[in-house]
């Protein structure tokens, strides 16, 4: 990594940790997991569930979570750097918008590495003594970093693009709705051949059912190739998106 | 040779067109004052110079380097500070200073900040967050920002604006300093004219989308009036005219007088031999502001 990012990171590293925002992210993190943890022991339906399904659950709430935190970021650093009339002052650097974004797309990672870790112990105390915990974590950190960087990608493209961190902000929520739409739809209609299709293309739900897969069903790797291919697609092509636009990127 | 040459630069927002066929020459080691209404585009080519903004034809040189095509070696050399800016408010001052010199990829000594700081009027102790400052001290911060990199060529967009006068003085004396030491080039894009006056070596003004005017300050201005309070009322004020200095009218105590730009310590020097005192002077400066409504009320009308 070079110099220059590691500056850029260590900066954002720090005003997270400095800023109520980022302290906010961890505190609602744990205040989910808590409450969900909460509920399967307290709640009579919910305490029904074996381990592997808690677990499943647990780590849905974890994407749904990143893939938030993801979008709410990727919006605001472009467009919020701006508007807090900073970004002006970085790019009089050797810093150009590319190196930015860049830094920017390692620091949601880096996050995500954190949510991950915050959550860790909530899944080994609910998933301990049931099925493929192992392979749940593995398969989840990895789902995660394609997640996370998929809507941070998104978010810094919209960032890039967008006229003010309000209209990103907005924009990335609908499409934070959108992806996790899948959720709200009856079983039937995801069977159906638009359901699938929709189910394929949309990044949340092939990481969803991929987890449904390997903690619930205890499917082989092998199977899950084509949804994890689909999903490696997305994340690079939502990855190439926004490094593009800032190398054409001049007021 | 030239810090900075554009040549032909065309820039057009839509169907508006901003500069049209624009030529400037600005050479090393002078300090470059930039005049022009709101709206002008003084900060759209500032952008330009500095690799911000686009524009559609003609040709942008630094040290003879094509903007843009030589980011990482011309973002050594040049710094500026933008008229409108924030700091990162949750860092203090000396943190501040740390992160732009690391993206600079410099490591300096604890010491060379803080004497930064000194420079600019900051205190060195001081570890508030930098939210927490006034305007004032923000615009001194962000000085020491832009000079982190031993600029070769300085780009200000109303550096003083927001200052009391002590801290514009203590400024001005910073830039000349820098200018006379370092040789840095200026470019200096201000309203107040005073700043013009007494920083610049060369003025330019720019109105709808050209240079309506260029020439050395010294030239272009070479008198500037001063109003003094004579300490004795009753003294023949004609006294006063000397090589380098005119007088122009009396009112009670005070007198108006055109003093040479070129030696204005020369020509207080013999106001002092013809024995004139005064207990204080006011620059009224109003020859700059003459010109400067000559050249942007013409292109007007």
């Amino acid at each position: 990594m070079s110099p220059l990012l590691r500056t850029l990171m260590k900066k954002e590293m720090m005003e997270l940790f400095y800023s109520t925002r980022g302290l906010l992210f961890f505190l609602l993190i744990s205040v989910v997991l808590s409450a969900f943890s909460l509920m399967l022991v307290t709640n009579t339906e919910l305490s029904l569930l074996d381990n592997a399904q808690a677990l499943y659950m647990m780590s849905g709430i974890v994407l749904v979570l990143t893939m938030l935190i993801a979008a709410v970021y990727g919006s605001d650093a472009i467009a919020g750097e701006r508007e807090r009339r900073t970004l002006s002052v970085l790019l009089v650097t050797p810093l150009d918008l590319q190196s930015i974004v860049r830094a920017k797309l390692c620091f949601v990672l880096l996050l995500y590495v954190a949510i991950y870790l915050v959550g860790l112990p909530y899944f080994i105390a609910v998933g301990s003594s049931g099925q493929n915990l192992f392979e749940g974590l593995i398969y989840l950190f990895f789902l995660g970093v394609m997640l996370s960087l998929i809507f941070s990608a998104v978010g810094i493209y919209v960032s890039l693009s967008a006229t003010s961190y309000k209209a990103a902000q907005t924009i990335m929520l609908v499409v934070v709705l959108f992806s996790a739409s899948p959720l709200l739809l009856s079983a039937s209609l995801r069977q159906s051949t638009l359901g699938r299709v929709a189910d394929y293309i949309n990044p949340f739900a092939d990481a969803v059912n991929t987890l449904d897969a390997v903690i619930i069903d205890s499917e082989p790797f092998s199977q899950q190739l084509v949804r994890l291919g689909i999903l490696a697609a997305i994340t690079l092509l939502a990855v190439i998106l926004p490094l593009y636009r800032a190398k054409k990127e001049l007021s | 040779m030239d810090a900075i040459t554009i040549d032909a630069l065309q820039k057009s927002y839509g169907n508006q067109p901003l500069f049209d066929a624009l030529d400037m020459r600005i050479e090393a080691g002078e300090i470059y004052g930039l005049l022009g209404p709101n709206g002008a585009g003084k900060s759209t080519l500032m952008g330009i110079i500095l690799g911000l903004n686009s524009f559609q034809g003609g040709s942008v040189r630094l040290f003879g380097l094509e903007v843009g095509e030589a980011k990482k070696t011309l973002s050594q050399k040049i710094n500026a500070l933008p008229e409108f800016f924030s700091l990162y408010g949750w860092m203090n001052a000396l943190e501040y200073l740390r992160f732009f010199a690391e993206l600079y990829a410099r490591n300096p000594e604890h010491s060379a900040l803080e004497k930064l700081l000194d420079d600019v009027g900051l205190d060195r102790r001081d570890r508030r967050p930098v939210g927490t400052y006034s305007q004032g001290m923000q615009k001194r911060l962000g000085l020491a920002r832009a000079l982190i990199n031993d600029p070769e060529l300085l780009i200000l967009d109303e550096p003083t604006n927001g200052l009391d006068p002590k801290g514009r003085r203590e400024i001005h004396d910073l830039l000349i300093e820098l200018n006379r030491r370092r040789h840095t080039t200026i470019l200096l894009s201000t309203h107040i004219l005073d700043d013009v006056q007494r920083l610049c070596s060369r003025v330019g003004i720019l109105h709808q989308g050209r240079l309506r005017y260029e020439d050395d300050l010294n030239r272009t201005v070479p008198f500037s009036r001063y109003r003094f309070e004579l300490a004795d009322p009753t003294i023949d004020p004609l006294k006063c005219n000397s090589a380098h200095l005119r007088f122009v009218r009396k009112t009670g105590r005070w007198i108006e007088c055109d003093i040479e730009n070129a030696a204005p310590y020369k020509a207080i020097e013999e106001m002092h031999s013809n024995g004139i005192r005064f207990n204080q002077a006011v620059a009224l400066s109003g020859s700059l502001e003459h010109l400067y409504f000559t050249y942007t009320k013409e292109a007007a009308s």
